[in-house]
């Protein structure tokens, strides 16, 4: 019996078993290779390959009971996905657009009355948001494509327990929204080996300058303690495997048609660095994250779910 | 005469111009297509001629047209196409409806002045400076003041109106940033403004008539045009209603003569003259020493004036030529910083520095649709005669990938038309690594922000100490688009820069693949954890 098999068994018998045992209990059991059984939203993380963006995330999502668990009736949303540049989505360096467009959808038909999309680009934004195809995604969802050019519409904040980054500047729509959902696309990064969930950050704050002044890899972990995303959505379809994280030709993207789930950003990113191929430990902000508690980089430890298109 | 309809025709045309002209130059939304551009500008006398001398072609034949036109009726260019032109008329306009100061009044033509200015700014030209054109040009002028205040304005009334949309949760607008980086520019256009406000509210279009070389120009060939505004000697009343409605005050009542080499055809007095005795005349061509008594007089005088304004031409020539020749050695007085270009860096399709800075009359165009705002003017940094030239200011922002849109709309030629495929492999400078002030090797933490944004991956990070990486310039494929020197957080200087070369160079295309052993990225059949 594979674990998949296991998997499709334990979903017919286990609501029953599930609701028999404790979360954390149940966790300790299983630690490990074997995913429980329980009920959709047991899962710390939820990876799917071998799929297209829309389907490998309406199958993820369903795995934690669908966008209701995270989106209520009558909330605000900030959908916040790598717009950094002025290129195509074949590039792979900004987010799958398609994604970008299905969360929305789903986070309406959780009952969301305002979903808010932005990014503080690196190059020109207005440029970065029409050929990277999230704005037109965005508006074709019904969604709010937000400018987040201006200083203005950002607020200083105190980092609690930031050991470099002890103020930043962050989106008001950030402060203001109920949910936070963070939709990084994987990349390579040449400033960070790669860049996921935590690197997507600084897409959320001002001065990015300040970051790279200030021992960088710090400042990731110092404001993923900070602010914790309501849940986070790797886009590993087309990762730019080299030259990241603008790219140079599709020539650098591996299509990986991947996609990982889950409410920890460590997590998150530590399986995301090992679809990219290297070991969670070797990134320094993962590592750092890791460390001060933010979350778990150590994938044995969590119950995943792993779904083969 | 019935002709006063001619003023409202004038009216009509000059404002079309001028909102559509003010509107390109403020325009960051970038509504106005580059063909509604390139119209609008091409009856543009200086930059046409400029473009013109280059290329003869018809494609920049504009200002033919506007000397044919000179030819038949006089100055129409002044009052219709000028934006400076009707930027002062409608000051006049606007002081004339809050003040009720007495009108304009005769008063005798400067001749000396402006013909020196006007034989200074061709024989500077003639030297391949564009000093004093680039100075006066009242398209040129306009332009500074469009860009340089108006920008700001508009910009800010846009934020404004999006921050209140905001409120109201709609994102329909977005602000822009009204940041001034270029004060020398902002001033100069401030103090401009405020003198031309002063001139016209006490003596109309003074700037136009005295000061103006393209003023100039068009009155010589008024002088000989087919058709003139006369006064008819026997209408006359002598009550003067014209003179004060005559912004070029070039109507002398006591003579009964207008004096068409300043008129600038505004046609107001046509409508003034309750005996509709001042309009249009054909005339005869007169061949100068062959007309009637009446005309020789007139040139006799006119040679007094010449005279003297011969002798004040060549004192001027003079201290012309030395400013030239103090402005091209401006470049070489200076000495060399570190992390700082020696020359400006010029924009993408200007080919070199030489022709840049010789054709480029500094009207701000291309600060103003550059998307990015990368262009900035300058001050004395292209020398005396390159006041205002816009550079790249990468301390501002960066050359986007993708973009040539300041190539399309430069109406002189200064920045010459280049397709984005060209650009991609333009090198207009070079990034150079300061090793001893990057994060990297003065923290010993990690950055990377320079490599990050380059767009041919010119500046790589290597390995360095233990994981840290270290940027890696590889000038080959650099295109010198400034977006590592923009990025780099270090401060105050920048630990890379891009040196501006004097020639745009070609720059190999990128690397279309790279091996990387260390890092494999594959496509696995289960997954790895």
């Amino acid at each position: 019996m594979d674990r998949r098999e296991f998997f499709k068994k334990s979903l017919l018998t286990g609501v029953a078993a599930g609701a028999a045992m404790t979360l954390g209990d149940y966790e300790k059991l299983f630690a490990g290779n074997v995913p429980p059984p329980g009920k959709p939203g047991s899962f710390d993380l939820v990876a799917v390959k071998d799929g297209e963006p829309v389907a490998m995330f309406d199958k993820a999502i369903e795995s934690f009971g669908g966008m209701k668990a995270f989106v209520k009736k009558g909330q605000t949303i900030v959908v916040k996905p790598n717009i950094g540049w002025d290129t195509s989505p074949e590039r792979g360096a900004n987010t799958n657009p398609d994604l970008v467009k299905r969360i929305i959808e789903q986070c309406f038909g959780a009952g969301a009355k305002t979903v808010y999309v932005f990014d503080n680009t690196c190059d020109n934004w207005s440029k970065c948001y029409e050929n990277s195809g999230i704005q037109k995604a965005v508006k074709d969802a019904g969604g709010k494509i937000v400018p987040a050019n201006t200083e203005g519409n950002y607020q200083e904040v105190d980092v609690k327990d930031g050991k470099r980054l002890k103020k930043t500047k962050v989106h008001e729509l950030i402060l203001s929204s109920d949910v936070f959902i963070n939709v990084p696309v994987l990349k390579s990064h040449s400033s960070s080996s790669i860049t996921a969930s935590m690197k997507n950050h600084m897409g959320i704050v001002w001065d990015r300058g300040y970051w790279h002044r200030n021992n960088l890899n710090q400042c990731i972990a110092d404001f993923a303690a900070y602010r914790k995303p309501d849940l986070n959505i790797v886009d590993a379809y087309r990762v730019l495997s080299k030259r990241g994280p603008r790219g140079v030709s599709v020539e650098d993207v591996v299509m990986m048609k991947s996609l990982v789930l889950s409410r920890d950003i460590v997590a998150a990113d530590a399986a995301a660095a090992k679809i990219f191929g290297i070991e969670p430990d070797t990134v320094p902000y993962i590592k750092l994250a890791h460390e001060a508690g933010v979350g778990n980089m150590d994938l044995t430890k969590l119950s995943i779910n792993r779904i083969k298109m | 005469m019935q002709l006063a309809f001619l003023k409202k025709i004038r009216v009509v045309v000059s404002l079309v111009f001028f909102v559509f002209t003010v509107f390109i130059f403020i325009d960051f939304a970038a509504l106005t297509g580059l063909q509604m551009i390139k119209t609008l500008l091409y009856l543009q006398f200086v930059p046409s001629l400029l473009n013109f001398l280059k290329f003869l072609s018809v494609g920049a034949a504009g200002f033919i047209f506007i000397l044919v036109l000179t030819f038949f009726f006089g100055r129409v260019y002044c009052s219709t196409v000028c934006p400076l032109g009707t930027l002062q008329d409608i000051v006049a306009r606007i002081s004339k409806k809050i003040t009720n100061r007495k009108r304009f009044r005769f008063s005798k033509p400067l001749n000396g002045i402006r013909y020196s200015i006007l034989g200074l700014a061709v024989f500077v030209l003639l030297l391949h400076s564009i000093f004093l054109l680039s100075l006066l040009d009242p398209y040129s002028l306009a332009g500074k003041i469009f860009s340089d205040l108006f920008r700001p304005v508009w910009y800010l009334g846009n934020n404004i109106l999006s921050r209140i949309l905001q409120l109201f949760d709609s994102y329909a607008l977005y602000s822009v940033s009204i940041k001034i980086v270029s004060w020398p520019s902002f001033l100069f256009s401030m103090a401009f403004l405020g003198l031309i406000i002063f001139l016209v509210v006490r003596k109309g279009r003074w700037y136009c008539n005295v000061i103006c070389p393209v003023g100039t120009l068009l009155g010589l060939l008024s002088k000989i045009s087919f058709f003139r505004i006369r006064m008819d000697e026997d209408a006359c009343t002598s009550c003067g209603l014209c003179v004060k409605e005559c912004k070029a005050e070039c109507i002398d009542i006591k003579e009964k003569k207008v004096d068409f080499s300043r008129c600038v055809a505004c046609y107001n007095c046509f409508g003034a003259c309750p005996e509709k005795g001042i309009g249009y005349r054909l005339e005869k061509i007169r061949i100068p020493g062959f007309g009637s008594r009446k005309g020789r007089k007139e040139e006799e005088e006119n040679a007094k004036g010449n005279e003297f304004s011969r002798r004040k031409f060549f004192g001027t020539t003079l201290i012309g030529t030395t400013a030239v020749l103090a402005s091209k050695t401006a470049f070489a007085d200076k000495e060399k910083q570190q992390g700082v270009s020696e020359i400006p860096v010029i924009p993408p399709g200007a080919g070199n520095i030489w022709h840049y800075t010789t054709n480029c009359t500094a009207c701000h165009l291309c600060v103003s649709v550059c998307p990015t705002k990368v262009l900035q003017p300058t001050f004395i940094e292209f020398g005396l005669s390159g006041l205002f030239q816009p550079k790249m200011d990468y301390h501002a922002e960066y050359c986007n990938f993708e973009c040539v849109k300041c190539t399309e709309v430069c109406p002189t030629g200064a920045i010459l038309p280049i397709t984005k495929e060209q650009k991609s492999t333009l090198q207009i400078g070079v990034s150079k690594f300061i090793r001893n002030i990057c994060i990297v090797v003065a923290k010993h933490t990690a950055c990377g922000a320079c490599s990050e944004h380059c767009p041919t991956k010119a500046v790589e990070m290597v390995p360095y100490l233990g994981t840290l990486t270290i940027p890696k310039v590889d000038e080959k494929i650099c295109v010198g688009c400034g977006a590592c020197e923009y990025a780099c957080p270090t401060k105050p200087d920048k630990a890379i820069y891009v040196e501006a070369h004097s020639y745009h160079r070609q720059a190999m295309k990128p690397k279309k693949k790279v091996e990387d052993k260390k890092i494999i990225t594959k496509p696995t059949e289960e997954f790895p954890f």
